[in-house]
């Protein structure tokens, strides 16, 4: 669910992250207004939680916790050598992006000679011979009915194509 | 020890130039700076205070390597969070369903808090802890946003510099962490919702 705008005025107005006028403005509000001035007791209310585990111990690092890290930074290359790795790695990376183009390229483009795209038996016709042999037979039929269609029509003296 | 060495206002732009010079004291003033913020939100994503404290080495050396490619344009501790939170994430994602089954160990990190710990009330304590097991099973991106605002208590401004999104998704995505936090609540302990609350929590769970 996004939140409406009076939702983000009320949560910016709790964060404190409205402006001075904006703030007041608001303020004003909540004076007249009982619906919103409920709103805003119930989010407050609700942060109560937060607040508690916000206020909770947390952990501090140990007194050898500098001189651990410092430790582990003294084993690191120089400076130099950390941005030529730098360089090298990102050059690295662009090359192998331009290598998986051309990878994934080639493969579409071996696919496409390969007549891997092309759907099996459309440009082919499959059948059983009888099946041939009986549409052939059916073909014949209709060119002879045709003939003799255009020769019961034709007027006597008027020669057949081709003769 | 390193700290020391030096005055406390010193900038951090001048003491990241420094490290960049080959300055190893600058280094460990910056790591004497922010250790403690570090281990802070880690512990927020990691029970075990050795695992947190290995990974913030692991953040710091993180920190070393790529300290020059930070830009100036945006605060160091910013740059910084981003690579804790995303160290963290990942830390998440490669324990993956394990840290589920991590015995709390609070009595670890405790040993290493505060002074003020023995003496916090026992309810508020108990509160916390209600609360961060709920934080911890919201989905990465809710948590995050929640123990930024929540618990580290930076801006809307910051949070976008730390997370890379526009401010406008930080409202958002801050609104519906704080909905699913509410649902999350009234499910599991709904005694702690403010009272006449509990029915507006349900109608949100529902939407």
């Amino acid at each position: 669910m996004n939140p409406s705008a009076e939702d983000r005025l009320l949560q910016r107005y709790l964060d404190r992250e409205l402006s001075a006028d904006e703030s007041a403005a608001f303020a004003g509000r909540l004076l007249t207004d009982a619906t919103l001035r409920d709103r805003v007791q119930q989010a407050e209310a609700l942060r109560a939680p937060l607040l508690a585990a916000a206020a909770a111990p947390t952990p501090r690092a140990s007194m050898a916790f500098t001189q651990k890290v410092m430790a582990e930074v003294r084993r690191q290359p120089s400076r130099e050598q950390l941005m030529r790795f730098d360089l090298s790695a990102s050059t690295l990376r662009v090359c192998r992006r331009i290598l998986l183009a051309a990878a994934v390229l080639c493969a579409i483009g071996a696919a496409a000679l390969t007549g891997l795209f092309d759907r099996p038996g459309a440009d082919t016709l499959q059948a059983a011979p009888g099946e041939v042999q009986q549409e052939i037979d059916r073909l014949d039929a209709a060119i002879r009915a045709d003939q003799q269609r255009q020769e019961q029509g034709r007027p006597h003296g008027v020669p057949r194509r081709g003769n | 020890m390193f700290a020391l060495k030096r005055s406390p206002e010193t900038p951090d732009r001048d003491l990241i130039q420094e490290v960049l010079d080959g300055s190893e004291v600058a280094f460990a003033e910056l790591v004497d700076r922010y250790k403690d913020r570090v281990l802070r939100l880690l512990s927020r994503y990691c029970r075990d205070a050795i695992e947190c404290e290995d990974l913030a080495q692991d953040v710091f050396l993180k920190v070393f390597r790529k300290l020059h490619t930070f830009q100036h344009g945006s605060q160091f501790f910013t740059w910084l969070y981003r690579i804790t939170v995303n160290a963290a994430t990942d830390h998440l994602s490669r324990a993956g369903s394990r840290r589920l089954k991590l015995v709390e160990d609070t009595g670890v990190f405790e040993r290493g808090c505060d002074a003020e710990s023995p003496t916090a009330p026992l309810e508020a304590q108990e509160l916390a802890a209600v609360t961060r097991k709920i934080v911890e099973g919201l989905p990465e991106k809710f948590r995050t946003i929640l123990v930024l605002r929540e618990f580290e208590d930076l801006s809307y401004t910051e949070i976008a510099e730390v997370l890379q999104i526009q401010l406008g998704t930080v409202e958002s995505r801050l609104f519906r962490a704080r909905q699913r936090f509410k649902d999350a609540l009234t499910r599991e302990h709904p005694e702690l919702l403010p009272n006449g609350d509990v029915a507006g929590a349900t109608r949100g769970a529902k939407r």
